[in-house]
């Protein structure tokens, strides 16, 4: 009887949905289309060598390079490594020496082969000093200096896809599409203190190893406000946009479908080497014991963002969770009372420069300032001039940087941020260990140079009209596989043999 | 050449979130009676995985007593799952004459388990005097077991008789019964093959397409019909056609796709109720590729009248029915979100409750 | 100064006076008529900044009680009223509220005082707005001034605050706009005027505060002061400020200090006034006034000549008529008719000058008479000394011719150098008449005083300490940058030596013999001091009369020669004394003989000179 009752409320609930959906149909997938994507940076550059790592114009940057470029392989959704340019690969038991088999046939969007030397000058040039990319027998072999048993994440991630240099500088890949059209950003003629936005413009390559793509063009705009994407998703200008954290809330009231990524973004605080004093010993903890992250992810930011407690967020390293940031305003304005006369953030304000770009992380920095001045610590948050990059610049001071993980590994995630963060310090090699990467976050994290703050999606608007949306977690778009569902009447010419020069690594704009 | 199926009605699309929270869909069914050396493979790995937190643990100085172990799996897993792993580690930690107990009194020793893009991270966290002690352990998710597939409901009979990590495209029983195996068109590394397997999930034969210039496409329709020992292989641009023995010889031509509105796969699937050679027709909703699918059997032809449905809840989605070989049962192929692997079920209707 | 040029002066004084009275009086009543528009115009002002921001108050009400009355902030508080409400959903209505209702600042705070949504500041959501849920009675409150918190600095704004309550839930919206340069400039200004606003956020002065309808106000630290000075005390206060020594460049700046809801001091309102038009409005008068001046002044100069001409002529007359009988034309006469009191003063000049005629000639009659009468009694006084021997050895020889011949050659031998002795002396005054008569015209050459007078003393310093006759002693008070002047040194040595006689002659007892020197610019001036019984009033008057002496002997010349070489030096002497203390002769000698020729300097040759000098020296 129970199991009756059960099955009559599933069968009320499949009626009432069927019902719903009479004359409905699974819709077969479309070849054809413009897909018209909206980005928030300014700028990007399809040649991987000019993104620094962590920094947001290098995410969107990425996802560009994924529609031209491909990676050895790939990553699915579900922890298995997918052949893309690779199609085996083995390694010994040391982890040292990696061997790779690469897919024949495949040609560059200029109709060349792919060959092992490009694999091998891509693969080095991003690996860098301590991995060894050689030929080998159909494909290429990669000894690193110290075991190695990540090098499939990094290599399935990051900026380690297959590109030919030629060289006159233009970049060749085999990816799914081609760039045909890149427009710089200028003032608008109707306006001319307006900015018309950078354009580029991708064609699908109808010759792609891995099959032609759905759509016919790629057409991505940059760098215009987010707002203005919002409202262009609604009105059908866009298809695919990026949403800033803070317009999400109103994006789902306007009823749009609203895709987002695991934590993507660190925010953090990031204090200067000239903190490095007993004095400032006091001073960084005390701000540390002074943020209130919860508030600021759960009402600053409405939720869409939660508070960061270690470098690495769990999803990556599993262990995030054993760090914590517990708030103790007393503790800290006892520090505060402590500090020797002239320090700074006593009778001087500290200054903290927010180096991420945007309202929101202007907004997180001024309510660092806010939480500071509760424990009678005195901080002003200011921009940067117009002309600084937005990757973490090392200037003094301190400094609210947003770091954008763009590897599947935890330890190069590591190596990566210390790196470009704290030039100083040294990670030991050969720490895939996650109870070694913990221990060494820990330390990393011990001195407070570094205060995580909260972390952040990435959020995307997706119309209605686009079909086979499957991002990854960690925001690969995988806009290949995307379809549309009605025809574009902007896209009626017909598809172009690619030229062989017919695009060159620098985008619009500076490099990332 | 053999139509692409009846113009039946269009398939339905529904959504099911709401049943999805009332209805307790985990009903288990039989197991699986195949032994997949894939899964043995897994038991190991995660048993040494907890083995290696379990060394870990012991070493902790100072760690001595009882101790209330405390389990925190990841938030995908399913209960089997987080089960499974309990169970192991428990018997990991006995074995290390780590004394466990249900008292709430006793000091905890947290163990939790989260999943990264590639690994499960295995985190165990005590308190030993004033200090926290932390070991940690990971290990490569693609070397766990799989999900243990939910029971169908006793009405739909459901069993997985062939899994497989590449994307299938379609499967066809060989003969008019199963016993003959079954032709699978799956699409592995960018090639569309066709393998012939016998009922132990056994590879007999391998037949690619490529070799006949097919291109490797992102549009997963496909549909393998049999014809005698001739297999047809039916894509969106063109139809294939060999025979089992001959592998080399596979002929291929275009074909222009039907209008997208008037085209209409391999229609609906039926099978024939064993209790009175009723009809009863597959609806699957269709949903999203990253939901789970409930697949609907309700009697052909009615669309209002429900009390007679029967659901059956997959782990992924489903990518293809197919069971005209055989009006008894029918094949279900769907993905298992949870492994990614792609999954063929055999469906059957029994009597009774 | 002349009598013309006095009387010249006093009219013109009397005119430019008059004038200048005029003019001031113009300046001064116009400046106070003008001062006293500028206050009307200060308090017109400030009436009107006093409506204006009112009636900004009053619109801010509006809006906000707009905004608590919409439905959107219904809905939130309805939201907000239920339990575990997320008020974070709400973070960035404040901002679209804003906007949309053209306030710069809108908050939403909870009940409990929670802020729930700033256009301003939203970082500081989830803080405590404490003062506002404090205050119950909000809804009929009007618009206050208040200090915003804002993330780079403060502000200052008009601000109102209302609530809206549903159930038992209250949210309070706070709305308000920014005092900055738009409000100030809203305000009609007349021209000439300003207004400026310092925000009073600071507890010191900032100049960068201080705002004009422009924005940022040059050289504000010269504000400083004032608003110091308010900020002791919040009271109206009035300042003028000059920017550069310009006058015109001055303003009037009137205080009004801006107070906030619990009475303190959030801002102070300036009202500039400038100076500019009054001082160019006084320049211009001045310089009307100085034209007319000059105008008066040329006129006054023109009448005043001719008036004191008039007036001064017949004056001029008279004394040019008394110049010239004092110069001996004792018959002058003048021509100045009239019957008023100048024509008197002629008739009665003319008629002295006519008696005076008549009189000076019985006058030099009876001099010439007086004179040749003491002449003649000097002489025989003279002679008669020298005679009465000779008649007395005449008649011893008469008698000696009765004696024998020895007794008759002793007789006849002292006879005969009696009177030759005698003879000698009748010589020697006849001599010294027949000098007297013929002093030689002095030959000019360089001559140093001190050292005459050095000289003159020299001849008688032997005597000043003979045994056996009084001890007189000498004194030089001689300048040593006494320069040489122009002079005969023969006679200038002749009249030092008869002055330096004339002491010793007045000092019979001893005494002290003081001689001084000193530059008188263009004179030198000698002074010949002795310490004698001094001389009476009468003696010091007939001093220099030619043989008046005081002495039993001597024939009076002594003083007259000193007085002639002293006039033909173009010098002057003259005498003080004192009976029973002594007699000072001075004698005031030009430099400079102008026009005449210097001799050469002869060297001296002073044993002959000397032996001379004492020779001639008479008593």
């Amino acid at each position: 009887m129970r199991f009756t009752k059960l099955r009559w409320l599933a069968a009320t609930s499949a009626a009432v949905v069927a019902l719903a959906c009479i004359g409905a149909q699974a819709a077969p997938p479309r070849y054809g289309g413009t897909l018209h994507v909206k980005l928030r940076v300014a700028s990007v550059s399809l040649d991987p060598r000019e993104w620094t790592p962590g920094s947001l114009p290098a995410a969107a940057s990425e996802k560009l390079a994924s529609l031209v470029y491909d990676r050895l392989f790939t990553l699915d959704d579900h922890a298995k490594f997918q052949p893309a340019l690779a199609t085996d690969w083995s390694h010994d038991t040391s982890g040292r020496i990696w061997q790779f088999k690469l897919r024949s046939g495949v040609r560059l969007s200029d109709g060349s082969l792919l060959t092992s030397a490009d694999v091998v000058a891509s693969l080095q040039s991003s690996l860098g000093k301590t991995f060894e990319v050689s030929a080998a027998e159909n494909g290429v072999a990669i000894r690193a200096a110290h075991p190695a048993p990540d090098l499939l994440e990094r290599l399935a991630s990051g900026a380690h896809f297959i590109v030919r240099r030629e060289a006159g500088g233009a970049l060749l890949g085999t990816g799914p599409f081609f760039v045909v059209e890149s427009i710089a950003a200028a003032p608008s003629e109707a306006n001319p203190t307006a900015i018309k936005p950078a354009k580029i413009k991708f064609q699908a390559n109808e010759g792609s190893w891995s099959g032609r793509p759905f759509v016919d063009f790629v057409e991505v705009t940059l760098g215009e406000p987010p707002l203005r994407q919002l409202l262009d998703l609604q009105v059908g200008k866009a298809d695919i946009a990026e949403i800033a954290p803070d317009l999400v809330r109103k994006g789902r009231q306007e009823g749009l479908r609203i895709w987002n990524s695991a934590p993507q973004t660190l925010v953090a605080l990031r204090f200067d080497d000239a903190f490095d004093t007993p004095a400032s010993d006091q001073l960084r903890k005390a701000l540390w014991l002074a943020l209130d992250r919860d508030t600021m992810a759960n009402v600053l930011l409405q939720r869409e963002a939660q508070p960061a407690d270690s470098l690495l967020p769990q999803w990556l390293s599993g262990y995030a969770f054993l760090f914590e940031s517990p708030m103790n305003l007393q503790r800290a304005r006892e520090l505060r009372a402590a500090f020797p006369a002239g320090a700074p953030g006593a009778t001087q304000p500290l200054r903290l420069r927010v180096d991420a770009p945007g309202d929101l992380y202007k907004l997180m920095g001024e309510r660092v300032a806010v939480n500071a001045r509760q424990a009678n610590l005195m901080v002003q948050a200011a921009l940067p001039p117009a002309s600084a990059s937005s990757s973490p610049a090392l200037a003094p001071g301190l400094h609210l940087i947003a770091w954008h993980y763009d590897s599947l590994s935890p330890q190069a995630e590591l190596e990566a941020f210390v790196k470009q963060l704290l030039g100083g310090a040294e990670l030991p090699a050969n720490t895939t260990d996650p109870e070694q990467l913990f221990a060494q976050e820990r330390r990393l994290l011990e001195d407070r140079h570094i205060l995580p703050l909260v972390l952040l999606p990435e959020y995307a608007g997706v119309r209605a009209n686009v079909h086979n949306w499957n991002a990854s977690p960690w925001g690969d778009w995988r806009l290949a596989d995307v379809w549309l569902d009605s025809e574009d009447p902007m896209t009626t010419k017909t598809p172009a043999r690619p030229q062989k020069n017919s695009f060159t690594a620098r985008s619009p704009g500076a490099r990332p | 050449m053999q139509s692409f199926g009846k113009n039946h009605s269009k398939m339905v699309r529904a959504q099911f979130l709401f049943a999805r929270v009332l209805l307790p869909l985990a009903v288990w069914a039989g197991i699986s009676c195949f032994s997949r050396p894939a899964l043995a493979d897994g038991d190991v790995t995660l048993r040494e995985t907890a083995q290696k937190l379990a060394e870990r643990v012991s070493t902790i100085p100072g760690l001595h007593g009882v101790l209330r172990l405390e389990w925190h799996p990841d938030a995908n897993w399913s209960e089997g799952e987080s089960a499974r792993w309990q169970e192991v580690l428990r018997g990991e930690f006995e074995k290390r004459t780590l004394s466990l107990t249900e008292d709430a009194g006793a000091p905890a020793l947290d163990v939790f388990a989260a999943e990264t893009p590639t690994q499960v991270v295995l985190t165990a966290k005590t308190r030993i005097s004033e200090r926290d002690e932390v070991r940690i352990v990971a290990v490569t998710r693609s070397l766990l077991p799989s999900g243990l597939p939910p029971v169908a409901p006793v009405r739909l009979g459901r069993q997985m008789i062939y899994q497989s990590a590449d994307r299938i495209l379609d499967a066809s029983s060989l003969g008019n019964s199963e016993d003959e195996g079954l032709a699978i068109l799956l699409y592995r590394n960018f090639e569309i093959v066709v393998l012939r397997v016998d009922l132990k999930s056994a590879v007999k034969e391998t037949v690619s397409l490529h070799p006949a210039n097919v291109k490797p496409s992102r549009d997963p329709r496909a549909e393998l019909t049999m014809r005698g020992s001739s297999v047809w292989v039916l894509l969106p641009d063109r139809v294939c056609e060999f025979s089992w023995g001959a592998p080399g010889e596979v002929k291929c031509r275009a074909e222009k796709p039907p209008p997208a509105d008037k085209f209409d796969w391999r229609g609906q699937t039926l099978l024939t109720s064993p209790c009175d050679g009723s009809s009863w027709k597959l609806l699957n909703s269709g949903s999203e590729p990253n939901a789970r699918e409930v697949l609907q059997v309700v009697p052909d032809g009615v669309m209002q009248e429900t009390s007679a449905a029967v659901l059956s809840e997959f782990p992924g989605p489903i990518v293809g029915t197919n069971g005209e070989r055989n009006p008894s049962s029918a094949l279900v192929i769907a993905r298992n979100l949870r492994t990614g692997n792609y999954e063929i079920y055999k469906i059957t209707l029994a009597c009774g409750n | 100064m002349t009598f013309r040029t006095k009387v010249f002066l006093i009219f013109l004084i009397t005119v430019l006076a008059s004038v200048s009275l005029v003019a001031y009086g113009v300046t001064f009543y116009t400046q106070r008529a003008f001062e006293q528009m500028d206050l009307q115009r200060t308090h017109a002002l400030e009436v009107q900044f006093g409506k204006e921001f009112a009636q900004s108050g009053d619109t801010i009400v509006q809006q906000v009680e707009n905004i608590t009355n919409a439905d959107v902030t219904v809905r939130m508080v309805l939201d907000l009223a239920r339990p575990n409400a997320d008020a974070s959903l709400y973070l960035h209505d404040a901002n679209g509220a804003a906007q949309s209702h053209g306030l710069d600042f809108v908050e939403f705070v909870n009940s409990d005082g929670t802020l729930v949504s700033s256009a301003q500041y939203p970082a500081r959501v989830g803080y405590k707005t404490d003062w506002v849920a404090s205050t119950k009675n909000w809804d009929s409150t009007g618009a206050f001034l208040k200090r915003e918190e804002l993330p780079d600095a403060a502000a200052l704004s008009l601000t109102a605050v209302r609530t809206q309550t549903v159930g038992n839930k209250t949210i309070y919206i706070i709305g308000g706009r920014r005092l900055d340069k738009n409000f100030l400039a809203s305000l009609e200004l007349p021209e000439g005027m300003r207004a400026l606003l310092y925000r009073n956020l600071e507890p010191t002065f900032i100049a960068s505060a201080l705002t004009d309808a422009n924005g940022g106000v040059p050289q504000a630290e010269t504000f400083q002061s004032l608003i110091e000075e308010i900020q002791k005390q919040p009271q109206d206060l009035t300042k003028t400020i000059s920017w550069n020594r310009d006058p015109a460049s001055a303003e009037t700046f009137h205080a009004m200090p801006l107070k906030g809801r619990n009475g303190e001091l959030l801002g102070v309102l300036l009202l500039g006034s400038s100076a500019k038009e009054l001082v160019l409005l006084k320049r211009a008068i001045l310089k009307i006034a100085g034209v007319v001046s000059l105008a008066a002044l040329f006129i006054g100069l023109l009448l005043s000549w001719w008036v004191s001409r008039r007036i001064t002529r017949p004056v001029e007359e008279l004394a040019n008529g008394a110049r010239d009988v004092a110069s001996g034309r004792w018959d002058t006469k003048i021509d100045v008719k009239g019957s008023d009191e100048i024509g008197q003063l002629a008739n009665a000049f003319n008629e002295m000058t006519g008696t005076l005629a008549a009189q000076k000639e019985k006058l030099v009659q009876t001099e010439r008479v007086a004179a040749w009468r003491e002449l003649a009694r000097r002489l025989a006084h003279e002679l008669r000394n020298p005679l009465f021997p000779l008649q007395i050895t005449v008649e011893n020889l008469q008698r000696a011719r009765q004696l024998g011949p020895q007794q008759f050659q002793e007789v006849f031998t002292e006879a005969t150098a009696t009177l030759k002795a005698e003879f000698a002396n009748l010589n020697s005054i006849v001599t010294r008449f027949s000098d007297f008569s013929k002093m030689p015209a002095p030959e000019f050459s360089k001559v140093n005083v001190n050292q005459a007078l050095r000289d003159a003393i020299r001849l008688f310093e032997p005597q000043f300490t003979a045994v056996g006759k009084p001890h007189i002693g000498t004194e030089y008070f001689l300048s040593d940058s006494l320069p040489e002047i122009d002079a005969d040194s023969d006679l200038l040595h002749k009249a030092f030596q008869n002055l330096v006689l004339n002491a010793m002659d007045a000092m019979p007892a001893g005494g002290t013999l003081s001689l001084r020197s000193r530059d008188g610019g263009e004179t030198v001036l000698i002074e010949v001091s002795d310490t004698g019984k001094g001389l009476t009033p009468e003696e010091c008057s007939r001093l220099f009369t030619p043989y008046y002496t005081t002495k039993q002997l001597g024939t009076g010349l002594g003083l007259a020669i000193v007085q002639s070489v002293v006039s033909d030096h173009h010098g002057t002497i003259s005498v003080s004394s004192e009976e029973g203390h002594g007699t000072t002769f001075r004698i005031e000698l030009p430099k400079r003989q102008g026009g005449t020729a210097l001799k050469p300097k002869a060297e001296a040759k002073p044993a002959e000179k000397e032996s001379e000098r004492a020779a001639t020296a008479t008593d």
